[in-house]
This record gives structure tokens, C-alpha cells and sequence, in this order.
């Protein structure tokens, strides 16, 4: 449905409409709410956002996407959450002790591998969606990531939003948010790699 | 010359496209003379599109529900006066 017809239904206050934005977009919500305020909080979070979200709309001027202002809402709400407790939203330093990518010991001190990555039984995408102990294995490796790492696979990889778009809504550095983006994938590479040799 | 650590590093900004003209040149070179590499690569690739199509989880229908009445009622209770002008 073009976003300006769903607008027009939210702003008339159609049920449906609002079904459908909290199905597509709720998940999202609370990936971004938990990276900034923590699990506990995010929940309340995203229900304050909603509220402000339709207080927000007759004045939403469609100069990004819907989705993108309602998880800017929420950003900009759980920030101002944080601040009313006087703690502070850190995304992490990319060149924390965290390693960037795979685990040191995978390579030799000049750099080559030293444990090359295995061959995988099953290679292409489809074939390994088919294995619903493979997809839980996922799921798994997704659930165990730090949350802005997680906020951030998911909106990027699942979502298909721009790294652009991603970083305004966390208010993070590129490089920051490409490092913390390499990390997740890495973990879920592992992930796969570790079922795959089982 | 690259290491393989360095491509394992860069594998990500690879895949994106997100590399400048000369790393590129770098990478492809590695990637050429190193077939480690080129599975390690092949392999990430498939995970990415994999996290990309990976079902999400149904969305808890009691929330939902509960959810679009809270919206329900904020609307009714929204006077034009309290329209967000920020």
C-alpha cells in the first residue's frame, strides 16, 4: 500500500491501519529502544513512542521514510528516557577490545589462516533455511549479540535499511556502525560454520 | 599485500560495495591467488543473505492487539492542541 494512503487511514484513525504499522514496525521499535535503554525499559519505551507518534503524524512531512521518523521517534524518546535518569547511550567504541572479525587464533602470526573456514555441506542460502535446527541455530547466535549489534543486523540485513538511514536513527558514526554491523555477521557466520561441522 | 585477517576484516565492507577504488583492486587481487579466501568470502555472502531472508519470528498477537487498542484510545484522547508541533 503507498505510504501516503496508509497515512491518510492513520490519521483517520482506521483500525487496520494501525494493525498493520504496529505488525510491520513493532519488532523494529524494540530493537532500537533496547539498544539505547536497556530490555528492561524498552517495552515502555516504545509504547510512549507510539503515543507520540500518532500526537507527531498531522505534522509528518514524508521527508524520509514512515518507518525511518517512527524509529527516530523512538530514539529520540528512549534517549530522552536515559537522560531523565541521567545515564547516557553509548553504541560502544569500534576499536574496543572486542576483536573486529574472526577470532585470533583462526590465523597465523603472518596474517594467513591458520584454521582456514571449513567447506560447508550445504551452500546456498535456500538449502540452508530448509533445516529448521539450522534456522533455530540463527536465531540462536541473533538472540546472544549485544542488542545495538543486534538492532543494527536487523535493520540493516533483515530490514534493508541504509546504513545512512540507520546511523541518523542511532545517531552513531558510519565506521562505528560498520564495525559493529561486521561483528554481528561474523558471530552468525560462526554460527553457521560450527553447525555446519557438527 | 593483504593479509587474510585483512580480509576477513574488510569481508563485510566487500559485500556492501563499500570499499575505495584502490582496497577493491587489493581485495580482488587477494581474493584471485588465495582460494581460502575466496570460500571464506562465498561463504559470508551466504550468511548475509541468509540472516536477509530468515523468517522473522511471528509477532506476539495478544501485544498486537493490545497495542492497537492503546492507540485507539491515545487517539480519542489527542485534542487538536496536543498535535506534536516539534
Amino acid at each position: 500500500m503507498p505510504e501516503q494512503i496508509l497515512i491518510k487511514r492513520l490519521l483517520n484513525g482506521d483500525e487496520n491501519a494501525y494493525r498493520d504499522v504496529v505488525t510491520d514496525y513493532h519488532s523494529s521499535m524494540l530493537y532500537v529502544a533496547r539498544a539505547i535503554v536497556g530490555t528492561a525499559i524498552a517495552d515502555e519505551v516504545v509504547q510512549e513512542a507510539w503515543v507520540s507518534v500518532i500526537k507527531a503524524l498531522p505534522k509528518f512531512e514524508g521527508r524520509s521514510s514512515l518507518k525511518t521518523w517512527i524509529l527516530r521517534i523512538v530514539s529520540n524518546n528512549a534517549k530522552s528516557r536515559l537522560r531523565k535518569e541521567s545515564r547516557h547511550f553509548s553504541a560502544g567504541d569500534a576499536a574496543d577490545l572486542e576483536i573486529i572479525g574472526m577470532p585470533q587464533e583462526r590465523f597465523s602470526d603472518n596474517g594467513h589462516w591458520a584454521v582456514p573456514p571449513s567447506r560447508w555441506n550445504i551452500e546456498s542460502p535456500d538449502e540452508l533455511l530448509t533445516s529448521d535446527e539450522l534456522q533455530s541455530c540463527i536465531r540462536q547466535a541473533i538472540d546472544k549479540l549485544p542488542a545495538i549489534q543486534q538492532t543494527i543486523l536487523s535493520l540493516r540485513d533483515m530490514d534493508d535499511m541504509s546504513m545512512e538511514e540507520i546511523c541518523k536513527i542511532l545517531e552513531i558514526s558510519e565506521s562505528n556502525s560498520r564495525v559493529l554491523l561486521h561483528r554481528a555477521r561474523t558471530k552468525v557466520f560462526l554460527a553457521i560454520e560450527k553447525f555446519q561441522g557438527n | 599485500m593483504l593479509s587474510c585477517k585483512d580480509i576477513s576484516h574488510l569481508a563485510s565492507d566487500h559485500i556492501d560495495d563499500n570499499l575505495s577504488l584502490l582496497m577493491k583492486i587489493k581485495v580482488k587481487f587477494h581474493l584471485f591467488i588465495c582460494h581460502k579466501c575466496r570460500d571464506f568470502i562465498k561463504q559470508f555472502r551466504t550468511t548475509v543473505k541468509v540472516i536477509h531472508q530468515i523468517n522473522p519470528l511471528p509477532a506476539d498477537q495478544e501485544a498486537i492487539d493490545l497495542q492497537v487498542q492503546n492507540l485507539i484510545k491515545a487517539k480519542q484522547h489527542i485534542k487538536p492542541d496536543d498535535v506534536d508541533r516539534s
